[in-house]
């Protein structure tokens, strides 16, 4: 289940807007096109959506990003594949446990997202994603166990390289 | 029975307004108050939100609540051309945007609605001190030339300041145009 590469879509000033994509494989309209489909008309925080854009495929999760002083934004975290054999559900899966659990340590935060991005497809890559979120807390999913919840590791001090 | 509803159904209008202005006007948090009484935290608006249907007396009304950012105000002429009433939410603290913000709705008022729209503006967010004053944003925002019957108040979502009565004029109106 190897995406050809992860999007960071927000609602901008103007608009919505890519905020980040890794790796950078995917041609200028087609980041186009999937800023605007990644988040369809009336979308709210916790929907799922997969569609396609051209030849490609992607699932997107949309989420509440908080602001401090300010009201919360709309952000998407999109996954994109070659083809449509790929499974939904675990992306849909992987991405809403990742988005609740930055939310429960509260690290919720764009540049977050967007620095754990080359991870996240890594991990994609492998069939298991290990990621260290903080000094305490590390969020590990096991892509092979597509039917079960993630695996939560919040806190597992195990490893860690800050102990 | 049902000639009692018919005779209901032919004294209840229904008519649609829209709520425009600028992104983080206060559009949605406004809808959410009309709809709850209470202040509700909101996210930006994904172009259009059909908001609940609110009945008041003898009207049902239809919100449309758009989306402010620059690439969802294509969609503002074709909901707001069926429109019966328009809402136009500023920031009265939101200096910077004061003049998109004037323009923004001098398209709407000179291309977008009928002329007999009722037009209500609210200067919004006022319980926050400070802000732009009334009386000033009344002139600078040309709203005194206005041929439309409207009315500006300085409210706020989050104390309910002033929304009870720019609503119950906006729907008088409605009544009135619509009987």
């Amino acid at each position: 289940m190897k995406p050809l590469s992860l999007c960071l879509v927000q609602m901008g000033d103007k608009g919505l807007e890519m905020v980040s994509s890794h790796p950078k494989v995917l041609p200028k309209e087609v980041l186009n096109e999937l800023t605007y489909k990644s988040m369809p008309m009336g979308a709210k925080a916790g929907e799922f959506a997969s569609s396609s854009v051209g030849d490609l495929f992607y699932s997107s999760y949309i989420f509440s990003l908080p602001r401090e002083g300010s009201r919360d934004n709309i952000c998407a975290i999109i996954a994109v594949f070659n083809d449509m054999k790929y499974n939904i559900d675990g992306i849909r899966k992987i991405f809403s446990f990742l988005i609740k659990e930055l939310e429960t340590n509260t690290l919720l935060k764009l540049d977050l997202i967007e620095e754990i991005l080359p991870n996240l497809y890594n991990g994609f890559s492998k069939g298991n994603i290990r990621i260290k979120i903080s000094s305490v807390a590390t969020i590990t999913i096991d892509f092979e166990n597509k039917t079960e919840e993630p695996i939560d590791e919040t806190n597992v001090l195990e490893d860690d390289l800050w102990k | 029975m049902s000639f009692l509803r018919n005779l209901f159904k032919r004294r209840t209008k229904e008519v649609d307004i829209t709520i425009c202005g600028l992104a983080s006007a206060g559009k949605t948090t406004i809808v959410r108050y009309l709809e709850t009484g209470q202040f509700v935290e909101t996210q930006p608006t994904m172009g259009i939100n059909r908001g609940e249907t609110i009945k008041v007396e003898k009207l049902e009304i239809n919100i449309f609540d758009l989306g402010g950012q620059d690439d969802f105000r294509v969609l503002w002429p074709e909901v707001n051309e069926n429109s019966n009433g328009v809402v136009f939410v500023v920031d009265k603290h939101d200096a910077m945007k004061f003049e998109e913000a004037r323009l923004a709705f001098q398209e709407i008022v000179k291309s977008q609605i009928h002329e007999d729209v009722i037009v209500l503006i609210l200067l919004h967010k006022n319980d926050i001190p400070g802000g732009m004053a009334r009386s000033t944003f009344i002139q600078d925002f040309d709203l005194i030339d206005l041929s439309f019957k409207w009315a500006c108040y300085e409210t706020s979502a989050k104390t309910g300041e002033n929304i009870f009565e720019a609503f119950r004029w906006f729907f008088d109106q409605l009544m009135e145009e619509s009987s």
